[in-house]
């Protein structure tokens, strides 16, 4: 579901609950009649059960799109190294503060439609690896922590250029920790 | 039934230490609420771009923003704490001297924090290590060391306190007693026990267990600290998030408890144990402490069953809350002659922050949801709504309450629906400026958005209109409740002058 979409999702129950909230808050006007127990307990075991039932569903439903991996074939592999405050993008992996250095000039090129994994990693402390679309949609991340790789499979939709933003807070200058590469139509030399 | 003496007599009936005490922190949450809030005010001005050049260098409002949100989740989880305490204290006895202990030690922290924000220190509420030790040259290893030591001393201040309240319910009950168990058997429950002695129990394990954590945590820290080696990053992002969140969520369950015993004042409807209610605590217990998981989705190195557990605690814990704290409030009011005050309604709207935040946090607890929305403005979104327009509300009516009942004097009916209106208005047109934000891919913690996230600023000034109701309102607030506030203290010499 795109962000949007669950946005209005989230507008439409909030007004909901806004909704009953005022209605009965509105019931407490009258003056006195405290003898007249209209409860609303008995709604109690309906809600319950569609609760189960909604939230049980959305369970099934989502759990088989969670964005990890499932055992694809990329068509493109990309190194993704981070460091305060940069992105190192490569083809083979980086493990050194010297690796870091002579990567940092390289801008991927990937096969739109094909899966691309990108290999996360950090030299120093946490990071966020954010893929922003050229339109500056966020298609999907995945954080890079020292000692640890994390394996990020997307399938990029539009042809173009892809920024990559940092996306856990990882010092002060963080809000401009950033990097991109290019989606083109054909498979091309990352491979 | 004894238990359920209310009224006015509630506060004749407690012992002077505990109304002291609960009074001090009441002022305590006036002042320091406010002034942590205003470092948020800053923030967003300066995301919308205005005063940027008044305060050239970032760092500061990355320091803001560790000040601002260590506060104010140390503050909101301390303060609902004591409206716990002053709830549960008509039933168990208290001893204060292990309170204000605490509460001292509390301050001590508190000091080392403020003092730490003019050391630059900036690694946000929940530091991942090992960032305080990295911090690119931005603040020195000693307020690194302040910052371990204030954490060090806030946590055994909270572990005393959160002991002698189990150590006060155990005196006077079984924990399974405590726990509601005997509603589960066949026959009458004896013994009775109320509601708000549950939840007690239920937050004090589990603020334990939470703070054993942060023990952990730290002595991890320490390792790092003076061997010079890495310790585990993931490892400790586990028991950061675990604490954080745990703490974070207890502040909500210390106001529902203080909401049971409390709001049923207002309505004249007691609000008694029953099954629903013990079940329903019971499975919060269990859910709270693994709903965190939901944190590290976007690590893919966590085991993956593990986020998962986290979807279907995340999940699960919603169904008690709404099924019966929020149905419980609802039928508590609905097509009754309530007393609305300022306390009142202050309690009953903050349930509302907590059912529309819930549903916003139960969203983002899908994985396949949080791809697209983790480390965005939807987090603050959703916190904001259930802290600010939630928790806060509960407490500001916990003191509000307070002040009425030790001053015996109301606020006018005007005054209130103006505070009200600013309060939801403001509140709620400032946190749907960060759902709009995070919807479309704002990323949070970010003091200056990036050009091509423009939007981030347009809607960061948009939210400043918002924030700034929220000022009036709060300051409304102030003056009412401080009136009431200074009334009482002036009764209570008077009357102590004439003992
Ligand atoms: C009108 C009042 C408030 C304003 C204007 C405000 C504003 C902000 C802003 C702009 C941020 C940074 C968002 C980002 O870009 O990540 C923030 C973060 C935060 N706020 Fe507030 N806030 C307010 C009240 C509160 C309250 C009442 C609480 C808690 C009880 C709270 C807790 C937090 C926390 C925990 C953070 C996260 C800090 C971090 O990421 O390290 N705020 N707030
Ligand atoms: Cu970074
Ligand atoms: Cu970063």
């Amino acid at each position: 579901m795109a962000p949007t979409t669950i946005l209005l999702l989230w507008l439409i129950i909030a007004l909901l609950v806004a909704a009953v909230y005022i209605y009965v808050w509105s019931t407490t006007k009258g003056s006195g009649e405290a003898g007249a127990t209209a409860s609303l307990t008995r709604f109690r075991k309906p809600l319950f059960i569609a609760m189960v039932v909604v939230l049980g569903a959305t369970f099934l439903l989502t759990v088989p799109r969670a964005p990890y991996p499932k055992g694809q074939i990329p068509d493109a592999v990309v190194y993704i190294t981070a460091k305060q405050f940069a992105f190192a993008q490569s083809l083979q992996p980086v493990s050194t503060d010297e690796e870091f250095g002579n990567a940092l000039g390289y801008r991927a090129e990937v096969p739109v439609e094909g899966w691309v994994e990108f290999r996360v990693t950090s030299l120093d402390v946490n990071h966020g690896v954010a893929i922003f679309d050229p339109d500056g949609k966020l298609v999907g991340q995945t954080q890079a922590m020292p000692g640890y790789v994390n394996r990020l499979f997307v399938r990029l939709q539009k042809p173009g250029s892809y920024t990559i933003w940092c996306l856990e807070y990882c010092g002060t200058a963080h809000h401009v920790m950033q990097s991109g590469f290019e989606a083109v139509a054909q498979k091309l030399s990352s491979r | 039934m004894a238990e359920l003496a209310l009224g006015r007599q509630h506060a004749m009936a407690e012992s002077a230490g505990m109304r002291q005490f609960a009074w001090l922190w009441g002022g305590l949450f006036l002042v320091l609420f406010p002034l942590l809030g205003l470092l948020g005010v800053f923030m967003r001005m300066y995301q919308a771009g205005w005063l940027q050049e008044l305060v050239p260098d970032p760092q500061w409002f990355y320091a803001a923003m560790t000040l601002h949100g260590l506060g104010l989740v140390g503050l909101i989880y301390a303060a609902s704490f004591v409206a716990l305490l002053w709830a549960v204290s008509p039933h168990v006895q208290l001893q204060t001297r292990w309170l204000w202990i605490s509460t001292g030690l509390t301050a001590v922290g508190v000091v080392l924090l403020v003092v730490n924000f003019f050391n630059g220190f900036a690694p946000g509420w929940y530091f991942l290590y090992p960032l305080p030790f990295m911090p690119s040259g931005a603040w020195s290893g000693t307020a690194t060391d302040i910052f371990l030591a204030a954490v060090a001393v806030l946590g055994v201040a909270w572990v005393i306190w959160e002991l002698e309240l189990l150590r006060a319910i155990a005196a006077r009950y079984r924990l399974g007693v405590a726990l509601g168990w005997q509603y589960l058997r066949k026959g009458e429950p004896r013994p009775e026990i109320p509601p708000v002695v549950l939840v007690a129990t239920v937050c004090a394990i589990a603020g334990i267990v939470a703070l054993l954590a942060a023990v952990v945590m730290l002595v991890l820290m320490l390792v790092h600290r003076f061997s010079g080696s890495m310790v585990d990053p993931l490892v400790v992002k586990n028991l950061i998030f675990f604490f954080g969140h745990t703490l974070v969520n207890l502040a909500m369950y210390h106001g529902i408890g203080f909401l049971y015993s409390t709001l049923p004042k207002y309505s004249g409807q007691p609000w008694k144990t029953g099954i629903p209610l013990v079940v329903a605590w019971n499975l919060v217990l269990l859910l709270v402490l693994t709903a965190y998981f939901h944190h590290l989705y976007m690590d893919f190195a966590q085991p993956r069953w593990v986020n998962f557990v986290g979807q279907f605690a995340s999940y699960g814990i919603s169904i008690p809350a709404a099924v019966v704290t929020l149905l419980g409030t609802l039928s508590q009011v609905y097509r009754r002659p309530v007393r609305w005050t300022l306390a009142s309604s202050l309690m009953f709207w903050g349930t509302m922050g907590w059912a529309i935040g819930g549903v916003a946090a139960v969203l983002d607890s899908t994985v396949a949801f949080n791809f697209r929305f983790h480390n965005t403005l939807w987090v603050p979104a959703h916190f904001h709504t259930y802290l600010l327009a939630g928790i806060v509300f509960i407490t500001l009516g916990f003191v509000a309450h307070l002040a009425q009942e030790l001053s015996g004097k109301s606020e006018s009916a005007g005054m209130r629906r103006t505070i009200l209106a600013l309060l939801l208005i403001g509140g709620y047109g400032f946190v749907l400026m960060f759902y709009l934000s995070g919807a479309n891919g704002v990323p949070r913690r970010y003091a200056i958005y990036p050009p091509d996230a423009e939007l981030g600023v347009q809607l960061a000034r948009i939210a400043t209109f918002f924030v700034a109701l929220v000022v009036l309102g709060v300051l409304l607030y102030l003056v009412t409740v401080g009136k009431q506030w200074g009334a009482a203290l002036a009764g209570a010499q008077g009357s102590s002058a004439s003992d």
